[in-house]
């Protein structure tokens, strides 16, 4: 029985998110460190046990060939950007996610403590955002955020591979951004307006009926449906931050999928619209700063991870060197030809 | 393609460089043959045979033989396949062992008493050669006629002296080397002429270009051989490797192995001094 690393955990009151870049020479340093992913949390977490500590850890597509030979997760690329005519998902570097979650910020904090001690001077961190819980379950904009993740089996699903790719089944993909608000703008405009944007109600956070809500709302644009009729869902844990003193208002979104596709359709549909033009309204009050899609291994494989990249051309080089070496090399002892 | 399988035997950097060493300099002590012939190659483990640059006819060719009109011939090329020598030993893993945890005097006798015996088996191609691999020794080779050495050691200069001349008579130039085998040697290393050593005036005779081996291959006699180089070709296809066969947990089984050939490529560049 393969387990996942705990993706669908649920939302939390504090989350800690770091993206690192690996240096060239030290994909060693990172198998070492994949490896011992859990136990950190353990050693970490076990320090106050309700708090719940929960450590997801993602790696990129250039990190994974650089680390890793044998097949590789179908769904694995570098995080393309989607350009529509109005707005950007700007596509950023980023080889290794740490999603830390608990219910209190200082066990993430000390978790990435950990892994920077770990890998410092052989890794540059690219991102680090605290996120925290505001209010009931609400966005910097004031709307309750995640209402629609799905719960039970139903999120094992949507948020894990499945048999289509055996290789990998029971890992993830995860797609972050991080949003920067208009809060001025956003604040000038009328809450029904606003509740139009999201496609819900502020207060209560009912979702509008179809008939109601207009196309280019957030909730309409994020609802995708197949030929048949069948909702396919993410998992998100978005969380707030923001810095009050630089004026900073954020969402750092978060969406792990199974399936990848998802959640580009997604980020397609708010970006590019559906159809084309029809942008989500969010996104002229929001801007995307960053974007990355990163492989959430297994437990087993983050345990027993694939062999190493470059091993097999390796062999082949050192069997021709050692060829012409593994002699003992006497060759002619005759003086006149020393 | 690597068939040595070292990686295979667990057996450390460390060890392993200190049993070469050892392998190393115990066959570099033992053979005499590469200190006078030439030495061509190693070639690879790939090369199976050296051509001579000699045809034979190939009437017997299917096609060939059957036209006695001459409109087709045929012709063999005539080549000498390599032959591997292996030697296997067995190495304790507490001696390999020790090297890793630091010592310098590892036991490697079963390595010194292997690479004795193929550092034998390679002089004894050159000196005695092998009628199944199609070589003539340099000792069977030779067209000029041996000469007695004296029942006493005093007269070895003279012999070896008169081995100079003969092979000078045969129109072969110098420089003269000369090895002697483990008894002669002893011998020679032993006995002063009215206290001058027998070995110092070997030396002068054989001239400032000359030199005296210890070729304890060699199972009685001495051989003088011209050095000019052209006479005699040692050819290589794998130099002295370590392969790997197996190991138990308290023995390594490994083996030398060597594929080598040999030409006499004038037969008159050599005089074979022989002990009555």
């Amino acid at each position: 029985m393969t387990e996942s690393q705990p993706v669908w955990r649920g939302v939390t009151e504090s989350a800690l998110f770091l993206i690192l870049t690996v240096r060239d020479g030290a994909e060693p340093d990172v198998r070492d460190l994949l490896g011992d992913v859990r136990s950190l949390a353990r050693a970490v977490g076990f320090r106050r046990p309700d708090d719940e500590l929960q450590c997801v850890v993602g790696v990129g597509s250039l990190l994974w060939d650089r680390m890793f030979s044998g097949p590789r997760p179908a769904g694995l690329h570098p995080f393309r950007e989607i350009t529509g005519d109005r707005h950007v998902a700007v596509a950023t570097p980023g080889d290794l996610l740490f999603h830390l979650r608990a219910r209190k910020l200082d066990l993430c904090f000390e978790y990435a403590r950990q892994v920077m001690a770990r890998l410092g001077g052989r890794v540059d961190v690219v991102d680090e955002t605290h996120g925290f819980k505001y209010f009931d379950e609400r966005d910097l904009l004031g709307f309750v955020d995640g209402t629609e993740n799905p719960t039970g089996s139903s999120a094992y699903t949507f948020a894990t591979i499945g048999d289509e790719d055996p290789d990998f089944r029971g890992g993830s993909y995860v797609i972050v951004q991080k949003y920067l608000h208009d809060l001025e703008a956003w604040g000038a405009i009328t809450v029904g307006e606003q509740e139009r944007i999201i496609g819900r109600t502020k207060l209560d956070d009912i979702e509008f009926p179809d008939e109601e809500k207009p196309t280019n709302s957030h909730v309409a644009l994020n609802t995708i449906e197949d030929a048949d009729g069948n909702e396919h869902k993410i998992i998100r844990d978005n969380m707030p931050f923001g810095s009050a003193g630089d004026g900073v208002f954020g969402t750092y979104f978060i969406g792990y999928a199974g399936d990848v596709d998802i959640t580009e359709q997604m980020l397609r549909n708010m970006f590019v619209g559906s159809p084309p033009g029809n942008t989500d309204r969010i996104l002229d009050f929001s801007t995307a700063v960053s974007g990355s899609l990163f492989f959430v291994p297994t437990l087993d494989m983050l345990d027993d991870p694939p062999p190493p990249a470059g091993v097999e051309t390796a062999r082949v080089e050192s069997a021709g060197v050692e060829a012409v070496q593994e002699s003992l090399g006497i060759g002619s002892l005759k003086e006149s030809a020393a | 393609m690597n068939n040595l399988h070292r990686e295979l035997a667990p057996i450390s950097d460390e060890a392993w460089a200190s049993l070469e060493d050892e392998a190393k300099r115990t066959f570099v002590r033992h053979v005499a043959a590469r200190r006078v012939v030439d030495v061509i190659g190693p070639a690879g483990e790939t090369s199976a045979a050296i051509g001579t640059g000699h045809l034979r006819s190939g009437t017997g060719v299917p096609g060939a033989g059957d036209r006695p009109d001459g409109t087709v011939q045929a012709r063999v090329r005539e080549a000498r396949p390599l032959v591997e020598f292996r030697v296997p030993f067995t190495v304790s893993r507490q001696a390999v062992d020790d090297v890793a945890r630091g010592a310098h005097d590892p036991d490697w006798q079963p390595v010194k008493d292997a690479a004795r015996r193929i550092a034998f088996a390679e002089d004894g191609m050159v000196f005695d050669g092998s009628a199944e691999a199609g070589v003539d020794g340099i000792r069977a080779a030779t067209s000029n006629a041996s000469i007695a050495l004296p029942g006493d050691v005093s007269g070895y200069p003279n012999a070896v002296a008169r081995a100079m001349s003969a092979l000078r008579l045969a129109g072969v130039g110098g420089p003269y080397d000369l090895l002697l085998s483990a008894d002669a040697y002893t011998a020679v290393a032993e006995k002063t002429d009215h206290g001058y050593p027998i070995q110092e005036h070997i030396a002068r005779v054989l001239g400032e270009h000359g030199h005296i081996h210890w070729a304890p291959a060699l199972s009685s006699g001495a051989l003088l051989l011209c050095t000019r180089g052209g006479d005699y070709e040692l050819y290589l296809g794998q130099d002295v490797s370590i392969g790997y066969l197996s190991h138990t947990d308290s023995t390594i089984d490994l083996y030398f192995q060597e594929s080598l050939t040999f030409f006499v490529q004038t037969t008159e560049a050599g005089v074979e001094l022989t002990i009555p």
